[in-house]
């Protein structure tokens, strides 16, 4: 039993490392030229040419836009419920 | 009239999901173009003995510039070495004696590459010997940019049937003194010297066919003819002979022969000239000062030996850029048994950080969970299997275990870290993310700025898609890439701007 509880507080310890750690890794995540995502939309870039691309990324920038907006609106509904006295101060159209 | 409206929205993003998808599935299809383009120049030597070749070549002192050039001077060492001719006179004569000795080395080690790969390999005299002098033959000291034009089909049987487009002196490959072409076996026999009029003796030379006589050349010179095959302008292959009529003259053709042209590989030879036109195919390097055309160059690691490291699980674009100090350096890392860089330990980035840290830990707990439910089973199996007495003695000892363990490994802990503590440490994460949403959110705004980049796609597949790219339809003088772009812009266009009317509307 004691062997049980100590595997049991190891856990703990590991998890309790791994959160202080957590945002120090979160923080080292860079969106350089290196970033794969950057070289996959470097990649489709030399694919569709500019002008496709250029298409493609304000069709992505608009959507992002549009869920952005979506979730600011749903956050200030949210805290316009749970504070009623905030109702008002902003208009979301 | 809600219900038209909602299925008329429903159906305007399902055309628009389609057109996205369509640009995707083209963007497949251009690769799958691509790799049907690169068929023509499928090449006989690949893998480990590539790389082997490769390797040889820039200790003879050669640096390429890209994996391409170094690919394909690769394979033209091996074409010149396995068919005996590089087509020119001099050299093959400077180097008849060696080259079959060459090969059989080149053949024994490519026999047992699977064993070699990931380690050094032993350069053999010979080897080395006619490496040296296919570089000092063709490359000079400083940037050499030399075309050969050498392609292959491939058969059926899956044979590489190296041609050049036409017999241009430069270009076209000698295959050497015997070849089988079309099922038939030729060969060209010497017979003695004849005196032909006005000119006086000459040297008879019989073309055979399986053993029989088929065709005769006399020249001045004691020089076997050579055969090569080259394309004509009906795109079908076509055997021809050239010898050595004088000290300044090339004779060249033969007609007295069964095989005539091969049929069948139209198809690749229209492919492989279009894109002969389009991409630099060359083998280009740059020659090392005091290395090339340096007869008495040669090079030891430190067992003494000549040896070359081929890199394990590696790729031709390991040798962009390296020269002959940088691969002997290493060379010598790899037989002292040190970690090679660049192939042996490569930095990670952070994403395979993260990921490597978490499935460690994911094992790591794993491992905890499956110790701990060994354990309890163990004890519950020990539990069941003792007597009451000593259940009663086995739980007072365990009682006085757990107190020990607890009094003992938590209380620095509980001192250590407080409830507000853990507060701060969610909130810490909390802002962390925020941080990465806001780094996200401005990396999205910069995403249009990001520059073309192929690296990802090989150089077969980056040329195949220019030489899609540059294809135009005659009549209309309008690339098909410049057409399928202008139409997928419109029709994003259109897509784009409905969708913001229809939310400007909504809203």
């Amino acid at each position: 039993m004691g062997n049980v509880l100590n595997k049991v507080r190891e856990a703990i310890e590991a998890l309790t490392d791994q959160l202080i750690l957590l945002p120090d890794r979160i923080d080292s995540i860079t969106f350089d030229d290196n970033f794969v995502v950057t070289k996959f939309l470097g990649l489709i870039h030399y694919i569709l040419g500019t002008p496709l691309y250029t298409l493609f990324c304000l069709f992505l920038l608009i959507g992002a836009g549009f869920i952005l907006y979506n979730i600011a609106k749903k956050i200030i509904n949210i805290i316009g419920i749970i504070i009623p006295k905030i109702k008002g101060m902003f208009i979301i159209p | 009239m809600v219900k038209a409206v909602n299925e008329s929205r429903l159906l305007k993003i399902i055309v628009s999901v389609i057109l996205c998808l369509t640009v995707t599935a083209f963007s497949i299809m251009i690769k799958c173009v691509e790799v049907y383009a690169a068929i023509p120049l499928a090449l006989p030597l690949v893998g480990a003995g590539l790389m082997l070749v490769a390797g040889i070549l820039v200790m003879a002192g050669l640096t390429f510039e890209s994996q391409n050039q170094a690919t394909i001077a690769a394979n033209q060492w091996y074409i010149d070495l396995k068919y005996s001719h590089p087509g020119k006179w001099g050299f093959n004569r400077l180097i008849n004696e060696e080259k079959e000795l060459a090969l059989e080395d080149f053949e024994n080690i490519e026999e047992n590459i699977e064993e070699i790969n990931g380690s050094v390999v032993e350069v053999t005299d010979n080897l080395w010997n006619y490496s040296k002098k296919w570089v000092s033959h063709y490359y000079d000291e400083g940037q050499n940019n030399i075309n050969r034009d050498v392609y292959t089909v491939v058969d059926e049987e899956g044979n590489h049937i190296p041609y050049c487009f036409n017999h241009n002196f430069d270009d076209r490959v000698l295959l050497g003194e015997t070849i089988e072409w079309m099922g038939n076996q030729y060969e060209w026999v010497y017979n003695g010297q004849v005196s032909v009029p006005h000119v006086g003796k000459m040297h008879l030379y019989l073309l055979m066919e399986n053993g029989q006589n088929v065709g005769q050349v006399t020249t001045l010179i004691e020089e076997k003819p050579q055969f090569y095959i080259y394309a004509t302008n009906e795109d079908k292959l076509r055997l021809g002979a050239e010898y050595q009529r004088t000290e300044n003259t090339i004779g060249r053709g033969i007609t007295n022969y069964a095989g005539g042209v091969l049929s069948g590989y139209e198809e690749q030879i229209q492919l492989a000239r279009a894109i002969s036109e389009e991409m630099e195919y060359n083998i280009a390097a740059t020659g090392k000062a005091g290395v090339i055309d340096n007869q008495d160059w040669d090079y030891e690691t430190v067992d003494g030996k000549r040896s070359v490291y081929v890199p394990k699980n590696g790729t031709m674009e390991y040798y962009e850029g390296l020269t002959y100090g940088e691969l002997l350096t290493i060379t010598d890392m790899a037989i002292a048994g040190e970690p090679v860089p660049g192939v042996d330990e490569e930095e990670k980035t952070w994403w395979e950080q993260l990921v490597g840290g978490v499935s460690a830990k994911v094992e790591e707990g794993a491992q905890l969970l499956v110790g701990t439910l060994a354990d309890l089973k163990a004890w519950l199996e020990g539990t069941y299997q003792n007597v009451i007495g000593s259940i009663r003695e086995g739980t007072a000892t365990i009682a006085e275990e757990i107190r020990a363990q607890e009094v003992e490994d938590i209380d620095p802990k509980i001192r250590q870290f407080g409830v507000f503590d853990i507060f701060i440490l969610f909130l810490e994460v909390l802002l962390a993310c925020i941080r990465l949403i806001i780094r996200a959110c401005v990396y999205l705004a910069k995403i249009v700025t990001i520059p073309p980049d192929g690296t990802l796609l090989n150089d077969d597949a980056q040329s195949g898609l220019d030489f899609f790219k540059n294809q135009i339809i005659p009549v209309i003088n309008i690339s098909v890439w410049d057409m399928f772009s202008g139409l997928m812009s419109l029709i994003i266009s259109l897509a784009v701007v409905k969708r913001v009317r229809r939310v400007a509307e909504s809203g």
